[in-house]
């Protein structure tokens, strides 16, 4: 909320610099966020009269005054319409500097010289009136500064939920008070007499939605214009004047924190009623909407129809206008989670509604009408008041609780004598009285009702005013079991090593869109949003894949690159996991001065990147299989498997899946589920074979239609233990149906050296079984 | 054939050798196991008895003199082989990229690392959170406006998208038994729309320990260690109240802001300190809610964002550039 000091030094006398109460504030818990000087701008304008008006001799619009200080006369040249003699007025002499930077100089106008410049509220920079002069009350002294009555510092606090009581002038003077050790001074008020009987009576039907429902009729009131002052201090809170009923109903609810509701008492048919609005039942709110209301709508009705949605906006059928004679003011209570409901429901922002919803002090609704009638004393006139109407069905106690010593020494670290505990609850209003064994018993005051329940909640405002910097630093000895999350460490491992592979890690957005997913083909389960900010980020997004070819798009402007990128992110595609995904882009190598044409990469780059990986981690017995995906090239996809389980897939991205045109070579992803890929335990150690390693080249014939990987599960079977590394070493195509493949074995035993005779014999059983079992033949 | 004629042909021999291959074929043609030299020592048992030592001695002498030229030769080949020019070392290098890890989860480790030397565990949850675990045992009451604060993302199932890593908190009080030191990190969501400031996607670490008898002065001794060790030991912080429903008291945290040293200026907007951090000690309430006497056990709990450490430490201006993923960005941050 924003305050005005100039707001709150009517009730206390602040005798610091204002940056030292702000951080008093902060420190306390009410943390200013932000101030600004209204005036600073403004230099040498007084509070000047208008003693004499003449008429311009060169223009017929224009005037030409006689201005004095208090000390000395000046002649100024006015176009203004407004002015008298005799008015008081904001006066800019000659030198004078107002908002904007603009200087006042002695200038000619139409021949005549003017000595200065009488201003209006606009040119003062303190409001958009510039129709005319800025007329003031006789209050004002000629010859004084304009700044002295009207500096003003506009600062905003971050009220926290717990604070409601702080949403007013007099709730920030009252913490103010208890933060500086000063006495306050009490708004004005005005005891009510019974001059005129009410012809409303109330009926709370709705008991637990409204506590407390106080009220008050007034007869042969007058509305009109707010003064100057009324219409500043609203002004400072964003609102502009509506007329002086209005503008006091606003006034009062910043001012003391409650707001009241002012109803043209012509308009109500008969008695008012606190109920549950039917279902289906109409009104239309003075903002003008038609609302359709709901059974949890909690209403102010007369016999006849809905005159406010309670606590949250009136309607318009009961407004009081220019010509409202009386008046029936509303001074209630209602209660927060009624009043949230329906503001929520409606999207209703009011400033009643922002403090019902907090909570406020069901003590305060008589003062409430007293000080209401008080203003309206001051600035118009009346012929008759009721009684104060009160009806209280939720009338509680108050809190009392018992604080314990050992309990602030306990959670606030600090040994604080008694007397200085119950000095500063009284400072904040509590009454304290001390019981036997360092026991204090405490009663919360009304406007502290809402928040302080226990115990804790005395500790902490006992930590706030004593200041938590006050508190010596202890450091724990940390007990419990030592768990390691050996995933954490895992992921850590992995983005640590893929960098050093030349992998760039993203982060981009969990959040997509369920159309580009669908497009790309996918089937599965789908989380989404009720209320996304968006359709670009409607669903929880089941790949990574898709947000890294964007990363990809992002990058293009950098030419001549090679983007490798991989992200760790949680998916959701049925259930929530943690999946890892990479994307590889660009030839090879680098462009240089060696190699300026390096070749196209293909899907056995990132394969190659994925099985080094894989390695790493433990994991070397993965399987591939050859299979397709929507949105892979076919024949060059597959799925990665650990035995039966599926991890995830490998492949080219088809072109048209590619989010931009300018992506001319081809993108190769993977994405795995992570967890899977989890090694726990730790590596223990194989004894290195001392005997030599053999190297056996095979070179064989196979149909295009047997894979490498059936081949080489037969050889690795057929090769027994003493077989240690089959690897593939040249595919070569001897007609469409057949490709001749060459395979390196590597022979090395545990135990013994290798003989001839024992590798021809392996040699000879692999043969025979890739010959037997997958019709190979032996390349001539 | 005589010793000398078969020395010639081999000096011959390996002036006219062209491949390195061929080098051992020579070698085996005159003095391996059947070589022409190695042939001449199995005659030497038919001549007479006084020549055979000095035979004998001369085969020696030409054995040994093939086996030096060879063994020149081999060298000859290998030092040929390594083909050396002359290469001006300020050439362009052939370019190998680095890969980066991306900044969040470098500052993630950093933290991690401070809170892991102190003996906390780490412990992740999910993002997709119930209601209970993310506001109720959290003690957000149902239509509190502390939720206000929180605008969450639902699905329509009614989970929603933890707004804050606390409820995990929840999780593990629920499952382990006190004493615990815990940090927990991870993805965010809010429905703020993106500025530089904020981000409907953001990252936390929580931290918590439960203990007993812990207080104010325990959390703020935590917290000074990890002052220290993350924006440097003359650094001061202080304590601010504040409000949070699951901790009384609550507190936010400052740091003495490290742009200005705390004279003054826009980035701590004149106050000379920068919000870092929530934190406070663990309201009774949420320990009834998960399970634990309050009686018997307290704790403290704190919160960061770590895109805003983040930015602090290294000078990021704007949070959309974290999510920008562009690699010019991300290749600054070595990590």
């Amino acid at each position: 909320m924003e305050y005005s000091l100039k707001w709150i030094q009517k009730y206390i006398d602040i005798d610091i610099p204002e940056r030292e109460l702000f951080e008093k504030l902060s420190m306390s818990g009410s943390e200013v966020e932000g101030y600004k000087e209204l005036l600073t701008e403004i230099e040498n304008v007084c509070i000047g009269k208008i003693l004499k008006i003449e008429k311009h001799p060169n223009a017929d619009k224009l005037q030409y005054c006689d201005v004095t200080d208090g000390k000395e006369t000046f002649k100024v040249v006015c176009g203004a319409q407004n002015i008298h003699e005799k008015d008081i007025i904001p006066f800019a002499k000659i030198g004078a500097k107002l908002p904007g930077g603009v200087k006042i100089k002695k200038s000619k106008i139409r021949g005549v010289e003017s000595q200065g410049m009488l201003c209006s509220q606009k040119e003062l920079g303190f409001g958009e009136d510039h129709t005319g002069i800025f007329i003031l009350d006789a209050q004002y002294k000629v010859g004084e500064n304009f700044k002295k009555y009207f500096d003003d510092m506009i600062f905003e606090i971050e009220i926290t939920p717990n604070r409601p009581d702080l949403l007013s002038h007099i709730g920030l003077v009252r913490e103010i008070g208890a933060l500086l050790g000063k006495g306050t001074r009490k708004p004005a008020v005005e005891e009510i007499r019974n001059t005129v009987d009410s012809p409303i009576k109330v009926k709370i039907e709705a008991k637990d939605a409204c506590p407390r429902y106080s009220a008050i009729y007034i007869s042969g009131i007058t509305n009109g214009e707010s003064t100057e002052e009324i219409t500043y201090f609203i002004k400072t809170m964003g609102l502009n004047s509506k007329g002086l009923l209005v503008d006091i109903s606003n006034f009062n609810l910043f001012d003391i924190g409650h707001p009241t509701h002012f109803f043209d008492a012509d308009k109500i048919d008969g008695n008012i009623t606190v109920r549950f609005a039917k279902k289906g039942e109409k009104c239309t709110t003075i903002d003008k909407e038609n609302r359709v209301l709901s059974n949890k709508d909690l209403v102010i009705a007369d016999d006849k129809k809905i005159i406010a949605l309670a606590g949250v906006m009136g309607c318009m059928n009961s407004e009081v206008d220019k010509n409202t004679k009386n008046l029936f003011i509303e001074s209630a209570i209602f209660a927060p989670s009624y009043i949230r409901e329906t503001k929520k429901h409606y999207g209703i922002m009011s400033d009643a509604a922002y403090r019902f919803e907090r909570g406020v002090d069901p003590e305060i609704t008589p003062f409430s009408i007293k000080r209401v009638v008080y203003l309206l004393k001051q600035n118009t006139t009346f012929s008759g008041t009721s009684n104060i109407l009160d009806s209280y069905p939720g009338r509680r106690d108050l809190p009392i609780i018992t604080l314990k010593k050992e309990n602030v020494e306990k959670i606030l670290n600090i040994d604080l004598a008694l007397d200085k505990i119950t000095d500063i609850l009284r400072s904040l209003g509590y009454k304290v009285e001390k019981l036997i064994n360092n026991d204090i018993k405490v009663l919360v005051p009304s406007f502290r009702s809402y928040d302080t329940l226990r115990e804790i909640d005395l500790i902490e405002e006992i930590g706030r005013i004593y200041g938590f910097n006050n508190v010596p630093e202890i450091r724990p000895y940390i007990r419990g079991k030592v768990r390691t999350n050996v995933f954490w460490d895992l992921k850590f491992k992995i983005r640590k090593y893929l960098s050093g592979r030349g992998f760039y890690e993203t982060m981009t957005f969990s959040l997509i869109d369920e159309t580009y997913i669908k497009n790309l083909g996918y089937k599965g389960k789908i989380k989404s949003l009720s209320n996304p900010l968006n359709i670009e980020q409607n669903i929880f997004s089941p790949w990574i894949f898709p947000r890294l070819l964007r990363v990809l798009k992002g990058n293009l402007k950098y030419k001549n690159k090679n983007i490798r990128l991989f992200e760790i992110s949680h998916i959701y595609d049925g259930e929530e996991k943690e999946a890892i995904s990479f994307l590889l882009y660009g030839n090879q190598e680098l462009i240089n001065w060696r190699n300026k044409e390096p070749n196209e990469m293909d899907i056995f780059n990132l394969k190659g990147e994925l099985n080094a990986f894989f390695d790493l981690i433990g994991q070397n017995d993965l399987i591939y299989k050859n299979e397709e995906l929507p949105f892979l090239v076919k024949g060059n996809s597959g799925g990665i498997y650990k035995g039966e389980e599926y991890l995830g897939f490998i492949g080219m991205v088809s072109p048209e899946f590619l989010p931009s045109k300018r992506i001319e070579k081809p993108v190769f992803i993977a994405e795995l589920v992570l967890e899977p890929l989890l090694k726990k335990g730790i590596v223990k150690y194989t004894p290195i074979s001392q005997y030599p390693a053999i190297e056996r080249d095979i070179s064989m014939i196979f149909k295009k239609d047997i894979q490498i990987s059936e081949i080489k599960a037969l050889i690795e079977k057929n090769g027994t233990v003493n077989l240690r590394e089959i690897n593939l070493m040249d595919v070569y195509e001897m007609n469409d149906k057949e490709d001749a493949l060459m395979f390196r074995l590597i022979f090395q035993s545990q135990s013994k050296t290798l003989n001839d005779k024992a590798i021809e014999y392996l040699m000879g059983k692999i043969i025979g079984s890739l010959e037997e079992k997958l019709s190979g033949r032996l390349r001539k | 054939m005589d010793l000398n004629s078969i020395y010639n042909d081999a000096l011959d021999d390996l002036k006219n050798i062209k491949n390195k291959g061929d080098l051992p074929l020579i070698k085996s043609k005159y003095i391996g196991r059947k070589g022409k030299v190695t042939e001449l020592f199995k005659e030497l048992t038919s001549l007479p008895k006084e020549e055979r030592k000095d035979f004998g001695q001369k085969i020696n002498e030409v054995q040994n003199k093939l086996k030096e030229l060879f063994e020149e030769h081999e060298e000859k080949f290998r030092l040929n082989a390594f083909n050396i020019k002359l290469n001006d070392i300020t050439r362009d290098a052939y370019p190998i990229e680095s890969g980066r890890t991306h900044i969040l989860n470098q500052t993630y480790e950093d933290i991690y690392n401070v809170f892991k030397s102190m003996g906390f565990t780490v412990v992740e949850g999910p993002e997709i959170e119930d209601e209970f675990h993310n506001f109720e045992a959290l003690n957000f009451p149902k239509s509190h406006p502390a939720r206000d604060t929180q605008d969450s993302f639902f699905f329509d199932d009614k989970s929603l998208l933890r707004t804050h890593t606390s409820p995990v908190q929840i999780r593990i009080m629920e499952s382990w038994e006190p004493p615990f030191a815990v940090i927990s990190p991870g993805k965010c969501y809010r429905r703020d729309t993106i500025d530089a400031s904020h981000s409907f996607m953001f990252n936390q670490i929580e931290g918590f320990l439960v203990d007993e008898d812990i207080g104010v002065g325990h959390l703020k001794a935590i917290l000074d260690i990890f002052v220290q060790k993350i924006f440097g030991e003359d650094v001061k912080f202080r304590l601010r109240p504040h409000f949070f429903p699951f901790t009384e008291p609550s507190m936010e945290i400052d740091i003495g802001c490290i742009f200005c040293g705390g004279k003054g200026c826009n980035v701590c907007k004149n106050t000379g300190w920068i919000e870092i951090m929530g934190a406070g000690i663990i309201d009774p309430n949420v320990f009834t809610l998960s399970g634990i006497d309050p009686e018997k056990h307290s704790g403290f709990a704190f919160g960061m964002g770590v895109e805003r450490i983040a930015m602090l430490r290294q000078n990021i201006n704007d949070m959309r550039l974290i999510y920008g993923n562009d690699l010019e960005f991300l290749k600054q941050f070595r990590g």
